[in-house]
C-alpha cells in the first residue's frame, strides 16, 4: 500500500535570498503509524511539519498526501485537506485567540471546514474526551493552566476527526507533571480513534516514549531514520549517536552515573 | 468593580463629560444669545453680573462663545475621526494582512502620506474649497487616515505572527475571516486609545484651522477663532485668550487620559479574575 | 559557608516562599529543582536581592558567616559579581547587543580590579579560554548576535567567574540550549567548580540535569524544601512522595534496551496542575494531588532527618527509614 505521506526531495526557504531551511527531504509515513520529528533548534522540524500540513507553501520537491500532491489539494479542495491534517502548536497559551471563549475556539475547524453549526453537546463530548469538563466552554483562555489549554487546543483539532495529527513541541511549555498527562492523552487518542501522529520534539525520550518511527534531523537535512529501536539502539550516524549520548546524560535512568559523583 | 476603574480613566471621563455637556447643552440654551453684540457691555472681566467669564472686545458673552465653540470642536471630531477609522483601520489590516510585495507598496504609501504636513494640505484645501467647517473635517479626516492605517499595522503584524493565527488557518480559516475576527479583536484596544488620542488632536487641528481663518466662519464659532479674535486686545483683556487655552487644554486632557485609562481597562485578563 | 534557615518571601499576601533550613559548604554544588511556581528562582534571586522590589524577606541568609538579609541595595550589588557570581536562563538577555564580547567581559574584570588596559586585555582571553571559547582573540572582538546560543552562555560564565566568586548561582543556565550544548555547559560548569573550589547553587526544573552536576539536591514544591540531600540518593531512592511522582512522570529512559518495552506504555502521571499560590491547602501542600495522601496530611508533616544530610517532610514516605538510616544526632 502506498504511504499516507510521501515527500520527495523536499527542499525550503522562505524567501528567495534567506538559507535553505530543508534540503532534499525524502520520507514517507504510513497511514496509522507515530512518527516522531527529533532535532535540536533551526533544525527545520517544525519548518517540516507546516509544510505537511499545509501551512507553509511546497516550494521544490513534492509532498503527497494520500497519493495526490499537497499544492493540488491546497488549491481544489482545501477544506478536505485539512479535515484530515490538523495541528496542535507548542505553547498552547500562545495558540488560542486570548479574546475568544473556548466555546468558538474549539469549534472553528467545524464551523470553517465543515461549514455547520457545532453545538455544545457535541462541543462537551470533544472536551471530555480530552479530560475536561463543560464548564470550559465559557471560558477565556486566560482563565487555565498551560495543560488545560493544551487539551483544549487538542480538542479543536480532533473536533473535525483528522486522519493525521501533527503535533509540534506539544509538552515543552509544560511542566513535567503536566507532559506525562498530556503525552499519555495524545497516546490514547491515537489508539482509540486510530490516529496518525507525527510529533515535532526536541526531547529524545519524549519521542522514544511515544513512537515507533523516528527521524533525526540536523542544519535542515534528515541525517537518519526508521525503527525507534533501532535508530536508538544502533545509531548510524555520528550525530544521532551525540545526541542520545547527551540525552541519556540527564536522563533519570536509574544507576546512570553522575559526574558529580 | 468601579474600584477598579483607574483614576485617568475616571478623571478622563468627568473632563469629556463636561466637554460634552456643555456644548450639548448649548443647543437649548446658553446665558445669551451667541451672536448678540452689545458694545456698551465690551471686555467687561470675568465675574461681571450675567457675564460669569466677562465679554469679548465686541460685547458677545464669553461663557456662551465656549459652550458654542465646544458644541463645534465636538462636532467637528466625532465627524473626522469617525471618518478617519473605518478606512484607517481597514487599511492597515489590509496592509498588514498582504503579501510582502504589496505590503511593502501599501507601507511606503502609507508613509508618503504621513509625510505630508497636514496644515499645509488644509490651507490648500481651504483654498480650493473654501474655508469652512467642512473643509477642516475632510482636512483632518484625509490627515488622519494614514495616522490609523500606520498604528494598526505593527500591531497587526504581530498578531498575524502569534499561534492561535497559525491555528485559525490550520482550522481552515481565510484571511479575510482572521484580520477581521481574529486580529481586529486583539488590535481593539490599540484601535480605541488611538481614536481617543485622534480626537484630541482633531480638537487642537480645528482649533488651529479656525485660528488661521481657514476653518470655521462667523456665524459659526470656535475656540480657535476666539483666540484669533483676541489677539489685538490681549493686553486689556489677558483672560479672552487665557479662557479658550484652559478649556482646551483640559478637553484635550480628557480624551488623552480616557484613552491610558481604556487600555488598562478593556485587557480581558484584568476584566475576568483567573480562576485556575 | 552559605546558610538559609527560616526563609520566607512574601509578595503581597501570598507566601512565595518558606524554607525551614539549607545549606551550602565550599565547593559543593546543590540544586533547587522544581516546577513552576515552585519558588526555586525566587530563593536564588532573594539570596543576591534580585527578587522583585515588592518582595518581603524575613529570616536569614548567612554568606561566609555575613547576614545577607536586610543589606543595603548597594551592599548586595557589592557581593554579587565579587563573592557571588550569577548566571541567567537567556544569555543574549544578560549580554549587552552593542557592545563587542570581549569589552563586556573586559567591564566585568575592571569592576573587581584596578588591572592596566593591556592586563585586563590578557585576563579577558584568560577568562575565555577557561570556559573553552574557541580562538579568544577573534571571538572577543564579535558581538552578542555573531556568538552561538552555547557560546553566549560561556560568555555570561565568563563574566561570572572573572571576580573568582565563591559562590555562583546558576538560574536554569541550559534551558534555553540544546541539549548537545547543554551537555558542554554542564561540564564546563562542574569543571570550574572543582578547580576553583567554587560553590554552586543550580536551579533547574529538570531532575536529570540536577544529577549530573550537582552533589545535593533540594526538591521544592510550593515554595517548601519537601526533600533534600545527596542526588543520586534521593533519585533513585526518594522518600518524598512529590519526588517519587516527579521522577515517575519523567518520559525520560533514553536507553536503548528499555525503549523496545516503554514503547507505547502510559507514564506514570500526576493529576491536575500546580495549583494558584492561593490555592494550597493546608499541611503538605501536595496532598491534594498525592496518590498517598492520608488523613493526617492535613497537618503539617514532620521533618525526618536520615543519615548523610537526607531529609524529607511526607507523612507517608516511600519507605519509612529504619534504625541505622536515621541520623543518629537527630533522634
Amino acid at each position: 500500500m502506498a504511504p499516507l505521506v510521501d515527500v520527495r526531495d523536499l527542499s525550503f526557504r522562505y524567501g528567495h535570498k534567506q538559507n535553505w531551511v530543508l534540503r532534499s527531504l525524502n520520507l514517507s509515513i504510513e497511514r496509522g503509524s507515530a512518527v516522531g520529528v527529533v532535532g535540536e533548534s533551526g533544525s527545520g522540524k517544525s519548518t517540516l511539519v507546516r509544510l505537511l500540513c499545509g501551512l507553509l507553501p511546497v516550494g521544490s520537491g513534492s509532498v503527497t498526501y494520500d497519493g495526490r500532491a499537497v499544492t493540488d489539494w491546497l488549491s481544489k479542495d482545501p477544506r478536505q485537506f485539512r479535515l484530515h491534517n490538523q495541528m496542535v502548536f507548542q505553547s498552547p497559551a500562545a495558540s488560542l485567540d486570548p479574546r475568544m471563549r473556548i466555546r468558538r475556539s474549539v469549534a472553528e475547524p467545524v464551523r470553517a471546514l465543515e461549514r455547520r453549526k457545532i453545538g455544545d453537546d457535541e462541543l462537551e463530548s470533544w472536551l471530555s474526551m480530552v479530560g475536561l469538563g463543560p464548564e470550559a466552554l465559557n471560558r477565556y483562555p486566560h482563565q487555565f493552566s498551560g495543560g488545560q489549554l493544551q487539551r483544549v487546543a487538542i480538542a479543536r483539532a480532533l473536533s473535525v476527526s483528522p486522519t493525521v495529527l501533527y503535533a509540534d513541541e506539544p509538552t515543552s511549555a509544560l511542566d513535567v507533571s503536566v507532559q506525562a498527562q498530556v503525552l499519555n492523552l495524545l497516546m490514547d487518542l491515537r489508539a482509540r480513534l486510530g490516529l496518525t501522529l507525527v510529533i515535532v520534539s526536541h526531547d529524545l525520550a519524549v519521542v522514544s516514549r511515544m513512537c515507533e518511527h523516528i527521524l533525526v534531523m540536523r542544519n535542515g537535512e534528515i541525517v537518519e531514520s526508521g525503527p525507534t529501536v533501532d535508530v536508538l539502539h544502533s545509531p548510524s550516524s555520528a550525530y544521532t549517536n551525540a545526541l542520545t549520548k547527551a540525552a541519556s546524560a540527564v536522563s533519570l535512568r536509574p544507576g546512570n552515573v553522575t559526574s558529580a559523583g | 468593580m468601579s474600584s477598579r476603574w483607574p483614576t485617568q480613566l475616571v478623571v478622563g471621563t468627568v473632563l469629556i463629560g463636561l466637554f460634552v455637556g456643555i456644548g450639548l447643552m448649548s443647543l437649548v440654551w446658553t446665558p445669551h444669545d451667541a451672536e448678540a453684540l452689545n458694545v456698551a457691555a465690551r471686555l467687561a472681566p470675568p465675574g461681571t453680573e450675567g457675564h460669569l467669564l466677562g465679554t469679548d472686545r465686541l460685547g458677545r458673552d464669553v461663557t456662551t462663545q465656549i459652550m458654542v465653540g465646544a458644541r463645534n470642536s465636538l462636532v467637528v471630531a466625532v465627524v473626522s475621526t469617525a471618518a478617519a477609522l473605518v478606512p484607517g483601520v481597514f487599511l492597515g489590516l489590509v496592509t498588514a494582512g498582504s503579501k510582502r510585495a504589496s505590503r511593502e507598496v501599501l507601507s511606503r504609501a502609507t508613509d508618503v502620506a504621513l509625510a505630508l504636513p497636514g496644515i499645509l494640505v488644509a490651507l490648500v484645501l481651504a483654498t480650493a474649497m473654501g474655508a469652512s467647517n467642512t473643509t477642516t473635517m475632510v482636512a483632518i479626516t484625509a490627515w488622519f487616515i494614514p495616522v490609523m492605517a500606520r498604528v494598526v499595522i505593527g500591531p497587526a503584524r504581530q498578531i498575524m505572527a502569534r499561534e492561535f493565527v497559525e491555528a485559525a488557518r490550520a482550522s481552515g480559516r481565510g484571511k479575510w475571516y482572521i484580520l477581521i475576527r481574529h486580529v481586529l479583536p486583539n488590535i481593539g484596544p490599540v484601535v480605541i486609545v488611538q481614536t481617543s488620542l485622534l480626537f484630541a488632536s482633531a480638537i487642537l487641528i480645528e482649533a488651529a484651522l479656525s485660528y488661521l481663518g481657514v476653518g470655521a466662519q462667523r456665524p459659526t464659532t470656535s475656540w480657535g477663532m476666539l483666540f484669533n479674535e483676541s489677539q489685538a486686545v490681549v493686553g486689556e483683556a489677558p483672560t479672552l485668550v487665557l479662557i479658550p487655552g484652559v478649556v482646551m487644554v483640559l478637553a484635550v486632557l480628557g480624551f488623552n487620559l480616557l484613552g491610558d485609562g481604556l487600555r488598562a481597562a478593556l485587557d480581558p485578563r484584568q476584566t475576568t479574575k483567573a480562576v485556575v | 559557608m552559605l546558610s538559609i534557615r527560616d526563609l520566607t518571601v512574601r509578595i503581597g499576601p501570598y507566601q512565595i516562599v518558606s524554607i525551614d533550613e539549607l545549606h551550602l559548604t565550599r565547593g559543593r554544588r546543590l540544586g533547587l529543582v522544581g516546577e513552576s511556581g515552585s519558588g526555586k528562582t525566587m530563593t536564588a534571586m532573594s539570596i543576591v536581592g534580585l527578587q522583585p522590589r515588592e518582595a518581603q524577606i524575613t529570616g536569614s541568609i548567612t554568606f561566609d558567616g555575613r547576614e545577607l538579609v536586610g543589606l543595603t541595595d548597594s551592599q548586595l550589588a557589592a557581593i554579587r559579581g565579587t563573592d557571588i557570581g550569577v548566571i541567567f536562563q537567556d544569555p543574549l538577555r544578560a549580554l549587552n547587543p552593542t557592545m563587542r564580547i570581549g569589552k563586556q567581559i573586559g567591564e566585568s574584570v575592571r569592576l573587581h580590579s584596578d588591572l592596566r588596559r593591556s592586563a585586563v586585555n590578557a585576563r579577558v582571553i584568560d577568562l575565555m579560554t577557561q570556559v573553552q571559547l574557541p580562538e579568544p582573540e577573534q571571538l572577543a572582538r564579535r558581538y552578542p548576535h555573531q556568538l552561538s546560543g552555547g557560546q553566549r552562555q560561556r560568555v555570561v560564565i565568563a563574566m561570572a567567574i572573572a571576580a573568582r566568586p565563591k559562590l555562583l548561582i546558576a538560574d536554569e543556565p541550559t534551558t534555553a540550549l540544546d541539549v548537545t550544548v547543554q551537555k558542554g555547559i554542564l561540564d564546563l560548569l562542574a569543571q570550574l567548580s572543582e578547580e576553583y573550589e567554587m560553590a554552586m547553587l543550580f536551579v533547574s526544573h529538570s531532575l536529570g540535569v540536577v544529577r549530573k552536576i550537582t552533589h545535593d539536591v533540594a526538591v521544592l514544591y510550593g515554595g517548601r524544601v519537601v526533600e533534600t540531600g545527596p542526588s543520586s540518593e534521593i533519585i533513585d531512592q526518594p522518600r518524598h512522595r512529590y519526588t517519587e511522582a516527579l521522577i515517575g512522570a519523567n518520559p525520560g529512559q533514553a536507553d536503548p534496551d528499555a525503549i523496545e518495552a516503554a514503547l507505547g506504555t502510559p507514564l506514570t502521571t500526576i493529576p491536575g496542575s500546580v495549583p494558584a499560590l492561593d490555592a494550597f491547602p493546608s499541611g503538605c501542600r501536595f496532598r491534594d494531588r498525592c496518590a498517598h495522601s492520608l488523613d493526617t496530611c492535613a497537618e503539617n508533616p514532620p521533618v525526618t532527618r536520615m543519615s548523610g544530610g537526607h531529609r524529607f517532610t511526607c507523612w507517608n514516605p516511600t519507605h519509612t527509614p529504619v534504625g541505622g538510616e536515621l541520623d543518629g544526632a537527630a533522634r
